[in-house]
């Protein structure tokens, strides 16, 4: 019998379908990898598992005894533990109060912190935390607090451990530290899901592999037949033929529309040299923490520069608030789509809100332009929508995404600023993405598309910037190896 | 910018919205946002009613109003400042500190009317610019700044007073008390409509048209709806907040204009506890506490529904206390109610 059986989890947020009928069974003793893009559903898995969400259909046992969705008492009753991505630690108090979060010793009311944070140390050793139990929480680093909510997760008994990217914050060797954890879990019947990103990591320690790719489970793999390429390829998928999205035409002839010239805020961004002529894509390929973000948000003005000199069409600017930045012709889609939208407005009000002052007087708003300009965009960009007068949040990721890239449209941008703007959206919406941005440029619109995704970085560009920590580390033609690129932006090749 | 960037993917990209649809489908949505506090309106009418006959007459429902006009004026500024997912605390103490300036102005320092009453109105105006300065330059939370000013609103309008009754007869010129022009609208009635209730009206039409007609509204609604969407679409979030603030304070102002001329008199501290009123009337009205979501109709329910359970019970005979235990668990219930309809509707 296994240990651990879901079956059967369907989960929908408005407008997202996050997970489509997902099965994971799991043997004890067995380390499980749980593999997929961002977006592709494991964090939503994990949390369901955990009891912190509930699914819209689908069914859990443990040990053949069925558990409750919903309910995370009940999941940890049942020996389900869980380290989150995001650390779920309370920073005003001691390590030991956290490792034994509401669970402390007490003598009659009192409470025992002292006896707590004693109890708390065999778990803290398991680890291989050598800190005293009394430290503050808020004074430990990230690796360290990832280790005490470990340790956190072991002080429960526990028969299922889920781990959320546990080593993305480690160093290699707090990293082979977990693993021999792992593998001492693993020595006495634990079940232990492994989430992560990296492929080699997983490689190592994992017995079989789980893929899901847009919420849908698309294969376990056993160890034996498992490769690097073939994850990989199960994660990203075929449907998307990045290949033939986009002609490459060579080095625009157009109009400069930006030149930004040492331009940054150091010492988190390092000092940029950056041309964009209209009708260009310049794509910038950089991996997690390389400064992509912190450069869109600069030229937006979101996170004005400190240092250089930037031209907007031949005119030299300072670009200080996203409203100049949008008066100079630019226009901004961030990595955060929520941070984007105005969920419970509609759809028209979200499209038209960078174009406020062309609607009417200030005194005298033109509704009818607002509806007028709102269905426009919906056709133009195939928005799927019964009615421009829904509110944006009733609308899938995908579709959002198109009411952000609307909204620029309408503003008349010149200059797009997309900052990876297809994640966690499904895949034909991701296509029709690339296709507007091809779209765009055929039009004349310049756009830099900042991306950690390799293949659309080759796929998209025109010119390819690799960055890395902090700054524009090499450019490359689209068509060089995925090697060469990889190795510029400091990363390993997967 | 000039003109909108077209992608060139459809030949004709004018399209005519089917009006007429959209509209019922828009009014049938509305009217559904608004069902929840205008059900709890009708079902106290109704029981009210029924307890005692004498209750649903034009003139007990006038008397209502006129009572109520007041915090319902306060409640359209507070309106705006909760849909930008701010709150007022300082309302009601504006509302003191206008009347009062304006009746010292008037009665004691003998300034010609207009006049004191554009002090009144312009010391609403300033506290409201003030609290909408230290919440956008400063950074301080809403509901301390507010919290402040609403003590210390009050210190500065018992300065102006000297703690006393306005007009105070040591210190007023012969014969005057409060503004005629004033007094008049809070007391009399044209063709048997208390002026105070259309001064009133007028406040919520103004409220309405600055949420719905004008850029500023829409600037209220996506700064309460996504602070940061609508900061990287280039709306001024600070600005937005300070005008939402000095609109609030002079809405207070006029509000203590009418309570002046409707007790014929200012002191420094009428009104006390009102601004708690306006904040229940308004959450109750079906606005959302955290922000971008609400309507100027749905206060005036709320304010209606505060004004129908005080003077019902009253009619009762059921004594203040009781009232007030009433009064809290209605804000409560209907709040709780509201709640539960989202997380259905969300399902």
């Amino acid at each position: 019998m296994p240990l651990l059986e879901v079956r059967d989890i369907s989960k929908s947020y408005p407008g997202v379908r996050a997970l489509a009928g997902v099965d994971l069974i799991v043997d004890a003793g067995e380390v499980r990898g749980l593999l997929g893009q961002n977006g592709a559903g494991k964090s939503t898995l994990m949390k369901i598992i955990a009891g912190a969400e509930r699914p819209d259909s689908g069914s859990m046992r443990v040990a053949g005894e069925s558990v409750p969705f919903g309910s995370p008492a009940k999941a940890r009753e049942h020996g389900i533990g869980i380290v989150f991505q995001e650390l779920s630690l309370v920073p005003t108090m001691s390590i030991g109060e956290n490792v034994l979060l509401g669970r402390w010793s007490s003598r009659g009311p009192t409470l025992d912190v002292a006896l707590t944070e004693q109890r708390s140390r065999p778990f803290l050793r398991r680890v291989g935390l050598e800190l005293d139990p009394h430290t503050r929480t808020e004074r430990l680093g990230v690796a360290e607090r990832q280790l005490v909510e470990i340790a956190k997760a072991l002080s429960a008994d526990i028969k299922v451990l889920l781990l959320d990217e546990p080593t993305s914050a480690l160093s290699d060797r707090e990293a082979r530290r977990l693993f021999e954890v792992i593998g001492d879990l693993k020595a006495n019947g634990v079940a232990v899901i492994y989430v992560s990103h990296r492929l080699p990591e997983v490689l190592k320690i994992c017995d079989r592999m789980t893929v899901l790719r847009d919420g849908e489970h698309v294969g376990d793999l056993e160890i034996g037949e498992a490769t690097e390429a073939e994850l990989a390829r199960r994660m990203v998928g075929t449907a998307v033929d990045l290949e033939r999205l986009r002609e490459h035409t060579g080095p625009s002839s157009g109009e400069v529309v930006l030149r930004a010239t040492g331009l940054g805020c150091p010492p988190r961004l390092q000092l940029i040299d950056l041309e964009i002529r209209a009708g260009e894509v310049i794509t910038v390929f950089g991996l997690v923490g390389a400064g992509r973000s912190r450069l869109a948000k600069t030229l937006f003005g979101i996170e004005p520069a400190t240092v250089g000199s930037l031209e907007v069409f031949g005119r030299p600017v300072r670009l200080t608030s996203p409203r100049q930045a949008i008066d100079a012709g630019l226009g901004y889609v961030g990595e955060d789509r929520a941070a984007g939208l105005v969920p419970r407005m509609t759809i028209a009000q979200n499209i038209v809100l960078a174009s406020l002052r062309r609607l009417g007087h200030a005194l005298a708003f033109n509704r009818r332009d607002e509806r007028r300009l709102g269905s426009r965009y919906v056709q133009e960009l195939g928005i799927r929508t019964p009615s421009v007068d829904q509110p944006v949040a009733a609308l899938s990721g995908g579709n959002q995404q198109k009411v952000v890239l609307a909204r620029w449209l309408c503003s008349g941008a010149r200059l797009l600023i997309l900052d990876d703007p297809v994640r966690g959206v499904d895949v034909g919406a991701k296509e029709e993405v690339f296709r507007l941005v091809h779209d765009l440029a055929a039009n004349g619109v310049a756009v830099l598309y900042l991306t950690s995704e390799l293949r659309e970085a080759r796929a998209l560009g025109d010119r390819l910037l690799v960055m890395s920590k902090g700054q524009v580390a090499a450019e490359f033609a689209p068509t060089s190896s995925e090697d060469e690129i990889m190795a510029a932006a400091g990363g390993v090749h997967v | 910018m000039s003109e909108p960037l077209s992608t060139g993917l459809i030949a004709d990209p004018e399209v005519v919205p089917r009006r007429g649809s959209d509209a019922l489908r828009r009014l049938a949505s509305k009217g559904g946002g608004l069902g929840g506090a205008l059900a709890i309106l009708l079902v106290l009418m109704v029981a009210f009613t029924i307890a005692s006959p004498d209750y649903l007459s034009v003139g007990n429902l006038v008397n209502i109003l006129r009572q109520y006009s007041f915090i319902l004026i306060l409640a359209v500024g507070q309106t705006l400042v909760i849909i930008t997912a701010g709150i007022d605390l300082s309302v009601a103490a504006t509302a003191a500190l206008s009347g009062s300036v304006m009746g010292v102005a008037y009665a004691h320092h003998g300034l010609p009317a207009w006049v004191a009453i554009g002090l009144g109105l312009f010391s609403g105006f300033a506290v409201g610019l003030i609290n909408g300065i230290a919440i956008a330059w400063w950074k301080v939370p809403d509901i301390i700044v507010t919290l402040g000013s609403l003590t210390a609103v009050r210190g500065v309008a018992l300065v102006v007073t000297d703690g006393l009754p306005v007009p105070d007869f040591s210190q007023a010129v012969e014969g005057r008390r409060i503004p005629d022009v004033v007094a008049t609208l809070g007391t009399r009635s044209v063709a048997g409509v208390p002026l105070i209730i259309v001064v009133a009206a007028v406040c919520c039409l103004f409220g309405w048209y600055v949420l719905n007609r004008t850029r500023l509204g829409r600037s209220i609604v996506a700064v309460g709806g996504n602070r940061q969407a609508a900061h990287v679409s280039g709306i001024d979030v600070n600005r937005t907040k300070i005008a939402v603030y000095a609109i609030s304070g002079l809405l207070a102002a006029v509000a203590g204009m009418v309570l002046a001329g409707r007790l014929n008199s200012a002191n420094a501290l009428m009104a006390s506890g009102n601004e708690l009123d306006t904040i229940a009337a308004v959450v109750i009205g079906g606005t959302a506490l955290f922000g971008g979501e609400g309507r100027i109709s749905g206060t005036v329910v709320g304010v209606f529904i505060m004004g129908v359970l005080a003077n019902g019970l009253n009619i009762l005979g059921v004594s203040d206390f009781y009232q007030r235990i009433v009064n809290g668990l209605i804000i409560v219930l209907v709040v709780a109610v509201d709640q539960w309809r989202r997380r259905r509707a969300a399902r």
